[in-house]
Formats: structure tokens, sequence, C-alpha cells
């Protein structure tokens, strides 16, 4: 098979799985069975796509000299998945990746050494009765739920290897074009949608350093359950990671964005080329970091919060490449 | 395979054990979720809703929200599990609470199929007679 062919390939599976990874998220975040069978699809393309990359790097030994000779010259495939190969392993996805990995092990210390967040008045009044009636039952355990854990641990991993993925496809203009075309107006429409009826938040306030870690994985949703009222009011996706990881979980998060956003800013200002895209990754992310702080919490908008991030990855990703495009 | 030096072969080994990791966690999300554990995990969530039902003021906390979500997991909890005896038996205490009374009639029916104390079936159908007259 020809470069082009397993490239078409591999962006129909790339479609696919970013697609079944939005329902995966919509439906039901704890849906384990389900969350498992996608993480071994996910595991089997990625290392063979991984596989396809590398063997270009690699030759088999020969022993004939004409073969020699002729395994030695680099042809059109071969600079093309070196290339490929170069971006997606390259600094600031390896910086991801890292913080990814920083990420789990921050959200299994919150969950084994829950928070009091008892104490957590400086958020709203209210709350400080409900969680002192929630710590004096002792048979109200949320800390260290194996489904919580797992389901937490399918997201992360999932978000890095698609990322990978839509990485090293965006390459490609037709992907780019494709992605921008299918997810970029579901976005903003979606935004728009979740503004008009699930509604802002009412009250926001910047969490104090006081609650560095938070109260475990889980918590969010039974304190949403029984205040209907505080989650019409000021329950967002921000508030929501600073109950389950703290301080440090909820401002941290955004480091993850600072790494496109570093790079969109070198483009615009130092490199001058290929603006457009950088600006569009740009706009993205400033709407993806305002849905997070201002607008209410609900499973719906977690799968928007996805759409903006795969168009802010397929933007990302194609700025680092040598060459231009390779399909056109 | 032949790699051309030791870097590569090192990267290799390292997205190697990343995407054994990703499969490893998916095997591992798909044989933890055994139906009892599931439908443990519901029930737990029932019964506490349940409990904070009792606790929770009429007009601040919208107490018949919480019994419907009650009453959702513990279907939930069945649909994983349905050889649970008590868990039929606290569907229909719940569903009489939300006046949804053919399913705590069969629930009741249920659980007095699956339980395994000693039966006094008089009792059973008394009661599920006397709720349909009360309401």
């Amino acid at each position: 098979m020809s470069f082009f062919t397993v490239e078409k390939i591999f962006s129909f599976f790339g479609y696919t799985l970013s697609l079944s990874f939005l329902l995966l998220i919509v439906s039901d975040l704890n849906s384990l069975s389900l969350w498992g069978v996608f993480l071994i699809v996910l595991s089997f393309i990625g290392f063979s796509r991984f596989l396809w990359l590398i063997t270009a790097k690699s030759r088999a030994s020969k022993t004939r000299l004409p073969d020699q000779i002729l395994s030695s010259l680099d042809t059109e495939a071969d600079k093309n998945k070196t290339n490929i190969f170069k971006r997606s392993m390259s600094l600031d996805y390896g910086l991801f990746a890292l913080l990814i990995i920083v990420g789990a092990l921050w959200g299994v210390y919150c969950s084994f050494y829950p928070n009091e967040i008892a104490s957590v008045k400086t958020v709203h009044v209210e709350f400080s009765e409900f969680f002192n009636n929630i710590y004096n039952d002792h048979n109200f355990n949320i800390a260290i739920r194996n489904n919580n854990l797992l389901s937490y641990f399918a997201v992360l991993f999932s978000v890095l290897i698609l990322s990978w993925l839509q990485f090293s496809l965006s390459v490609s203009k037709k992907f780019i074009r494709n992605n921008l075309v299918i997810f970029l107006p579901a976005f903003l429409v979606g935004v728009v949608i979740l503004n008009f009826v699930f509604g802002r938040v009412l009250l926001f306030q910047w969490p104090d350093t006081l609650f560095l870690s938070g109260a475990g994985l889980g918590i969010a949703k039974p304190i949403m359950l029984l205040h209907p009222d505080l989650a019409q009011d000021s329950i967002s996706f921000f508030m929501v990671r600073f109950f389950e990881l703290g301080f440090l979980g909820a401002y941290g998060a955004y480091v993850f964005l600072l790494i496109p956003l570093s790079v969109f800013f070198h483009i615009i200002t130092i490199r001058q080329r290929r603006k457009t895209l950088a600006y569009i990754g740009m706009i993205t992310v400033s709407i993806i970091i305002m849905v997070d702080m201002f607008w209410l919490y609900h499973p719906h908008g977690l799968g928007v919060i996805a759409m903006g991030w795969f168009v802010t990855v397929v933007c990302w990703g194609q700025s680092g490449f040598k060459t231009p495009y390779i399909l056109r | 395979m032949r790699l051309r030096d030791e870097r590569q072969s090192t990267l290799l080994l390292c997205t190697t054990v990343l995407f054994m990791l990703t499969m490893f966690v998916g095997v591992l999300c798909v044989f933890t979720q055994s139906p009892q554990q599931g439908a443990s995990y519901h029930s737990d969530q029932a019964r506490f809703y349940q409990k904070h039902y009792n606790q929770l003021s009429a007009i601040e906390y919208e107490p018949i929200k919480i019994l419907k979500l009650a009453e959702a997991s513990i279907i939930q909890a069945l649909a994983y599990y349905p050889y649970e005896a008590k868990n039929w038996e606290f569907l229909a205490l719940i569903a009489q609470r939300n006046r949804h009374y053919d399913i705590a009639h069969k629930a009741r029916r249920f659980s007095h199929f699956l339980s395994t104390e000693p039966r006094t079936e008089s009792v059973i159908t008394v009661a599920s007679y006397t709720e349909r007259i009360k309401h």
C-alpha cells in the first residue's frame, strides 16, 4: 500500500475515535466497560501508527550490495514518515504527556488523602453546613472508589493518545480542513447552546491557596445532586475541578493549555507564517477557558470542551512541521 | 526490525510501554466492573440519597428530585445484578414514596420471590392491598 492510502486509513480511524470519545464523555463518564474497550482499540491503533512511522528509520539487514545502496537512499514516503515522526515526538508534546501523567498522579493523591473540605467556607457560606453533615456521617465514604479512579485514568489516557494521533495526522491539509469544518462550528454552536440552555454562573469566586489538595474524585456529583439550587447558581467546570482536585488541580489544568498557547504566540510574533490557524487556535483556547470558568457544569459541556480541544490540537500540531503540507 | 542507534530503541521501548499501559488500563476497566460491584455502587448511591432525603427541608432542597434519583439509581443497580432481594425491597419502598405503585407492587413480589428468609406470603399480599386502598 502507498503512503497516502495508509494515511487515509489512519485519518479515518482518527475521526471515528474522536467521535466515539465525544459520545462516551457525553453519555456516561463512569461507563467503565465501554471505556475499557475504547482504550484497547485506541492503544492498538496508536501503536500500529507508531510502528508505521518508525519503519522509515529502520532497515532490514541486506546481504547484497545493490540492496544496501538502495536502502540507504531515502524515498519520498520515508521522508514524509520521518517528518511526521519527528513532529509527533517533539518537545511540546513530550511536556504535554508528562503533565498528563502528573495530573493522573495528582488525582490519585487527592482521592487517597482527601482534604477536609468542611473548611471550604470561603467558596460559599452555604457549603459549610452541608460538608459538616457529610463528614460527620461516617458511612459516607467517597474517597478511593474504583469506578472514579479508573474512569479518570481512562479519560486522561485517551486524551493523551488521541492528541498524539491528531498531532501526527495534522501534517495533511485535508485532515486539518475536515477537522475545522466538523468540529469548529459544532464547538461554537455548542457554546452558544450551553449558554442559553444551562446558563452561566451568577457568582464566581477565586478559590484560596489554603486548599491545595481536593476532596477526592467523584465528590462533585453528590454535591451537585444534593444542592440543585447551588448547581444552578455557581458551580462551573472550574469549581468542580476545585472540589475534586483542589487549588493545584483547578489552576493546573490551564498549564495544559499554556503549551499550545505559547506555540501560537511564537508563530504569530516570531515566525510570521501560517498565522490563520494559529489565530483560530488561540481564539479557541480562550473560548475554552471562558467556558471552563463561567459556564455552568454539565456533561454536555465536557463534550463541547473536547471539541474545542480537537480544534486546538490540530492547529497546534501543524505548526511545527518543517515542510508545509504533504497532502493537498 | 533493526534500529539505527541507541536513542531510537529507547524511544521505541518508552512508547511501547505507554501503549501497553493504555491497554492495561483498558483491560482493567473491562474486567473490574463485576455485576455485584456495579450493583453495590449504585445501591449505595441510592441509599445515600434516601438518607439525605429525610434530613433535608422541603423548600430548600427539592426532595422529590432526590427521591427520583434514588429510584433511578436503584433501578440501575438491579439492571447490573438483579438477584438481590434487599435491593428489590428498597426499590419497592422508594417507588411507593414516589407514588409509582405498579413498580412498587412488582418489586415487592420480586423481593419475596428472591428472599431466602422464611416466607410469610399473607403479610405481603395484605401489605400490597392496603397500599392500594390507602392511595
